[in-house]
């Protein structure tokens, strides 16, 4: 059994200024990008926020071209008839929302000197505002040692074979480091602005509040499918409660969830009732 | 004496005790004379002598800690390799107790139950009688061997062990935080914590039936080893989860599927109202962070968390964030 590639964690704007590739290109090998602090991504972990989504498929065909906001810049998702869900997914999404996203990274170069990186998702799913603050969080750390890595490997003065050897103790990407190291000329200062970068990441979720209990694991779901409901049901002025109650009891919601549902969707400002008994979606 | 003989007889030398006059005759004998090869000369001296020279070091602890503390090198348990031999640790003893196990060689009582040290906690079998281990005291156990069970390494204390009483206490385990890319490379560890995101959802996840008469999951209602038959339902998770070093599939229980699924999920996918039921199960779980608690075993099909807790982290990523950025000014 061969092991899982592991999802790693980076930022959109590091992601985006990776364009050298690793590996053969052979059927079904993995591909693999190597970013400028030398970390070797084929599968990443991303979370951010939706921002849009377009149907770029020509003929009918299914193609959806999503973009997703962390806060150094955006990720560019792709997903075909190959990526059924997650093209699914897309396709019925309000934006903005929070989503999380496990894919593959992928180089499109059409001519020389010019890539576009982009991500082909396995799964997309909802998240919220304590997961995204998390995922920032985390990326900062292993973007952080990954450029503590990268000046470890400038000290040293070595290169390649011997730089990868060096580097092994320290890190699970010696190729990456060494190979990244040529390829796009690292220097101190590079590697400063890669800190400036994850300081003014941080800096976005200093504020954020500390998780609550109020949305149950679970619930994220909940709230999807009755604001998905609502969207269907309304022809211009609004959903009446009672034909929203009959709907969602169908789908195995009773009464105390749906209210429950449609506060949390008021509260957040994503909802609103025009007229007593009748709801509509902002 | 043949030249090649030499350096055996220093070598059986120290690790046996013999005397080398004794080591010279028989290395002789086997190898000059009868020709054996000198790798099994070598083991069927060892083999000869090693129960001897074990049990007169048994007989005389205060002498074998006399000769060999300094070169005992204390292994800690985290470290611990299927397949290990002349291992010594240092460690507490858990819940020990008598069982009668059934071998190939007939039923034979030993001692069973849990060794810690700060590292890692670790099931052990004792074939011998010792009331040290039952003292409530840390033991000094020398030359143990460490095989599998359970998917998780396990300490075995044999004839050759020697056990001794250690006069101050061991610090005792308290549930590591691993990195799964540690994880996924030792042989199994027990009641350790992780913390990764879901990053995918196994097939077999949700609604399962199991056999009755060995609760192995059943495929179209037949199990592999007793046939068809009317299955148990049982509800469980099979998640993969990932923190960035590396990744492990996590299967959570009943109880743990309702805790990290929400009452209300659970409460549909058991009284098969939901369809779709893997869509749904992805909907709640995908992305989303756990910290679970568990044994790792390892297996046929890789390693696997079984999970016994798991909830969603609540760190105050405000805070985390501030004091990362201080530390970087």
């Amino acid at each position: 059994m061969s092991d899982r590639e592991v999802a790693r964690r980076v930022f959109a704007r590091e992601f985006n200024d990776s364009n050298l590739q690793q590996g053969e290109y052979v059927d079904r090998s993995p591909n693999f990008i190597v970013t400028p602090t030398g970390v070797i991504c084929n599968r990443v972990f991303i979370i951010g926020v939706l921002t849009e989504v377009e149907n770029i498929g020509a003929d009918g065909q299914t193609m959806y071209r999503a973009r997703i906001a962390d806060p150094t810049g955006v990720f560019t998702v792709y997903a075909g008839e190959y990526q059924p869900s997650a093209a699914v997914f897309l396709s019925t999404v309000k934006t903005p929302a929070y989503v999380a996203v496990v894919g593959k990274a992928r180089v499109f170069n059409p001519e020389k000197d010019t890539y576009y990186m982009s991500i082909r998702p396995e799964e997309v799913n909802f998240a919220d505002e304590y997961v995204r603050n998390r995922w920032v969080y985390n990326t900062a750390l292993f973007t952080l040692q990954a450029i503590r890595n990268m000046e470890r490997a400038m000290e040293c003065g070595l290169r390649g074979a011997e730089l990868e050897r060096y580097m092994r103790p320290f890190t699970l990407d010696p190729a990456g480091i060494a190979r990244a190291m040529d390829y796009y000329q690292v220097t101190p200062d590079r590697m400063d602005s890669l800190r400036r970068m994850v300081v003014d990441a941080l800096a976005t979720v200093i504020d954020a509040i500390p998780a609550t209990d109020s949305v149950p694991a679970g619930d994220g779901m909940a709230l999807a499918v009755v604001e998905d409901l609502i969207t269907r049901m309304d022809r211009g002025d609004g959903v009446s409660y009672e034909a929203l109650l009959d709907a969602a009891d169908k789908l195995g919601y009773d009464e105390a969830t749906v209210e429950k549902l449609l506060n949390s969707l008021m509260d957040t400002g994503r909802c609103y009732e025009p007229r007593i008994g009748i709801l509509k979606l902002i | 004496m043949d030249d090649s003989i030499a350096p055996i007889i220093d070598e059986l030398n120290r690790a046996l005790g013999i005397d080398r006059n004794t080591l010279e005759r028989e290395l002789t004998l086997l190898i000059v004379d009868y020709k054996v090869p000198v790798e099994e000369a070598k083991r069927s001296i060892l083999k000869k002598h090693s129960g001897e020279a074990a049990g007169r070091a048994r007989y005389d602890p205060a002498g074998a800690i006399a000769q060999g503390v300094e070169d005992i090198s204390i292994r800690l348990i985290k470290d611990l390799r299927n397949g290990d031999t002349g291992v010594t640790i240092l460690a507490n003893v858990i819940e020990p107790r008598y069982r009668e196990i059934t071998t190939s060689r007939g039923t034979t009582t030993v001692i069973n139950g849990m060794l810690e040290d700060s590292t890692a906690k670790v099931h052990f079998t004792a074939w011998i009688d010792s009331p040290l281990l039952f003292s409530g005291k840390a033991v000094l156990a020398r030359i143990v061997y460490v095989n599998s069970f359970h998917g998780m390494p396990s300490v075995n204390i044999g004839e050759k062990s020697i056990l001794e009483e250690f006069s101050s206490d061991v610090p005792g385990y308290a549930v590591r935080r691993c990195s799964l890319s540690e994880l996924s490379e030792g042989d199994g560890a027990y009641d350790i914590e992780i913390e990764g995101d879901v990053v995918s959802i196994r097939p077999g996840s949700g609604i399962i039936e199991r056999c009755p008469i060995c609760s192995r999951v059943m495929q179209k209602g037949q199990c592999r080893a007793h046939g068809r038959s009317e299955g148990v339902k049982d509800l469980r998770i099979k998640a993969i989860l990932d923190d960035g070093t590396g990744s492990m599939i996590c299967v959570f229980d009943r109880t743990l599927t309702k805790a990290i699924l929400g009452d209300q999920l659970e409460a549909e996918l058991e009284s098969d109202i939901a369809d779709n039921v893997e869509d749904r199960i992805k909907a709640a779980l995908i992305g989303m962070p756990l910290t679970v608690r568990g044994n790792v075993t390892r297996g046929d099909y890789g390693r696997i968390l079984i999970a016994t807790r798991a909830q969603r982290p609540r760190d105050d990523i405000g805070k985390l964030a501030r004091e990362l950025m201080v530390s970087l000014k």
